[in-house]
């Protein structure tokens, strides 16, 4: 039952729209000036990590609570993005942006071709089958007879010529070089889901989600906007892999990998489905843990528990359970004892 | 078709038929897909290596699937039990999780490398197979597999208990108007299910080798096999093992450079096809 209430709402359009926008736009501009706050290189790299995450949580937290369909693999899109932009500069010798702007492309037709076959199946269905979609490529990528392009399980390093907006390849190893840009994305993405959530696209996804039976009797069309959506959750999947083989100057196999997929996906329930900031803020908390763990070697055995207590006891998400308990805790603390309907 | 070829198929769809049958039933019953199957196996694996290596290889046998399936207990009661009124997915993920947990527990026990566990003397050997020498284990791995599942669909066929659980994965809401406890149907089949996950966990051992990447492997297998079945059919994951096992014990023989991607685009082949997969699967 929380579930219906929750998707009855749409994403929060809110009122006072006025403020609401300078807010964001405040925010937005701020972010800039985060490298200049922080001047430990260390912190700033798990920021980094923890939005390119984010961007990942928001495709698949966008697909969940808009279509009810779990994009468990998104490790594929993710993966592709990558693989697509290192391909496209070493084999197809495209310069750096004509060549990040292709990778999204492609993989936003990738993502229309995969859609088309698996939308249509049932929700657990989709879910096992991107799963599957993500090993096939690892495979796919990792075959000796493909060897000549994708460099097999070494791994392809990332090189372009030229420059991108001034910056030259190895400048984006540099966290704060790359800073503005995984920002300006992970607004931009969260922009777009918003406007899309708030269109008739996304009121008509999510009715289709409560009842696609009665969607089609009303005389809508349920393919389509499905495919639309998923396609949108891949190419941002797509952004974000473009993003990371900048970062880290290097792409292999391990990209398709599970683990990738199943630290999105935590990062996207942590954060709570039902707001833009939520995967967002999911996946910079996901990736401070992960580091903070990871570094004592128990990545995995966190991630498990983290999904066990996180569904378990906090079915709506972190982000909106502080949310919630917070401000209660706030009053109870000044003594005021304020109800917030 | 030379007729190892055809064995040694049947060996690793026998193998997927344990998994697969066991994964399908829960579904069928409880409409959630246990994402902790993989690793289920992967404990009886290791159950079955230390049991093997204390006691010998056939009181493991016995043991492991009975110590497995007690383990399906507390799945039901722990896990499906009180999430049965959350959504499928999200409890999915919860097993998914707990997959996570128990596999790397298993892997701090035991450490990160591969074992090698040696079959029981008895059937070390090979044997005279219309002509051909044929290992003596496999065969056996085939006669389990395919006889466990044999005595599973007379179970389901035959038995009122049986009719119960076919009526429940067809249709929840009337066959709970009908009066069938599908509670405690389910407590039965959650120990079903790990138990003869944990069986396939111990028959692995002298067969392939167990490693602690085990779980994974298998489990997106059986997914694979689940959705070309027809979620929640299980003469539809019987059919789908046998197939997959086929499809990938020749390709590894006549396309071995195309061998791993096989088994993914017989999926994308079915889902085209048929969307909903071979068998008839749950109404809902």
């Amino acid at each position: 039952m929380t579930e219906l209430t929750i998707s009855s709402q749409p994403l929060r359009a809110g009122s006072g729209r006025l403020p609401r926008v300078a807010l964001a736009l405040a925010v937005f501009a701020l972010g800039f000036a985060v490298p200049a706050l922080l001047d430990q290189g260390y912190l700033l790299s798990i920021l980094n990590k923890g939005l390119l995450l984010g961007i990942l949580a928001l495709g698949i937290a966008f697909l969940m609570h808009q279509c009810g369909l779990v994009l468990f693999g998104i490790a594929s899109f993710y993966g592709v993005g990558a693989y697509g932009f290192a391909i496209l500069t070493e084999t197809g010798g495209l310069p750096g942006l004509p060549a990040a702007i292709l990778a999204i492309a492609l993989c936003g037709a990738f993502s229309f071709l995969v859609g088309a076959v698996i939308v249509r199946t049932r929700p657990l269905a989709f879910m096992m089958i991107t799963l599957a979609l993500g090993e096939l490529l690892r495979h796919l990528t990792s075959i000796p007879e493909l060897r000549g392009i994708t460099h097999g399980v070494d791994g392809m390093i990332v090189n372009f010529q030229g420059t991108i907006l001034g910056y030259e390849v190895f400048d984006f190893l540099d966290p704060a070089v790359f800073w503005p840009f995984v920002w300006t994305a992970a607004c931009g993405t969260g922009l777009m889901m918003w406007l899309v959530a708030n269109s008739m696209v996304g009121r008509t996804l999510r009715a289709i989600k409560e009842n696609e039976e009665r969607m089609r009797f009303c005389g809508f069309g349920t393919y389509l906007p499905r495919l639309l959506a998923f396609s949108l959750a891949g190419s941002i999947a797509g952004i974000a892999g473009v993003l990371q083989a900048l970062a880290s100057g290097f792409v292999s196999p391990e990209l398709f990998g599970l683990v990738t997929s199943t630290n999105a996906l935590l990062a996207a329930i942590t954060g709570g489905l039902a707001s833009i900031a939520g995967p967002v803020l999911g996946g910079v908390a996901f990736a401070a843990a992960l580091d903070e763990f990871g570094a004592l070697g128990y990545s995995q055995l966190f991630t498990g528990i983290a999904v066990v207590v996180v569904i378990v006891a906090m079915p709506r998400g972190l982000v909106v359970t502080l949310g919630t308990i917070l401000p209660g805790l706030l009053a109870r603390f000044a003594g005021k004892g304020r109800d917030d309907a | 078709m030379s007729l190892t070829l055809i064995a040694n198929s049947l060996a690793l769809s026998s193998l997927y038929i344990m998994m697969a049958s066991g994964l399908a039933l829960i579904y069928g019953l409880r409409g959630v897909l246990n994402f902790g199957h993989g690793a289920i196996y992967m404990v009886g694996a290791y159950l079955g290596y230390t049991l093997g290596s204390i006691m010998g290889f056939w009181p493991a046998v016995f043991m492991v699937p009975l110590i497995m399936g007690l383990s399906g207990l507390l799945l039901e009661v722990f896990v499906l039990r009180p999430l049965n009124a959350r959504s499928h997915i999200e409890v999915a993920l919860v097993t998914f999780g707990i997959g996570l947990i128990l596999a790397h527990g298993i892997i701090w026990i035991y450490g990160g490398f591969p074992q090698s566990v040696s079959g029981p003397a008895g059937l070390a050997g090979s044997v005279d197979l219309l002509g051909v020498e044929y290992p003596a284990y496999r065969l056996f791995l085939i006669v389990i597999g395919l006889g466990s599942v044999a005595a599973l669909a007379c179970w389901l066929n035959f038995s009122r208990m049986g009719m119960f659980v076919r009526a429940v994965s067809q249709n929840p809401q009337v066959s709970s108007m009908m009066g069938i406890n599908a509670g405690r149907l389910s407590l039965f089949v959650s120990c079903l299910s790990t138990g003869f996950a944990g069986l396939a966990g111990v028959l692995v051992g002298p067969y392939l080798s167990i490693d602690p990447g085990m779980d994974i492997a298998m489990i997106i297998n059986c997914m694979i096999i689940v959705v070309i079945g027809g979620t929640g059919s299980l003469f539809g994951a019987i059919l789908a093992s046998i197939l997959f096992g086929f499809v990938q014990t020749f390709g590894a023989v006549h396309t071995p450079g195309l061998a791993v991607l096989l088994p993914y685009l017989l999926l994308i082949c079915v889902l085209v096809w048929r969307p909903q997969g071979l068998g008839r699967g749950r109404a809902a």
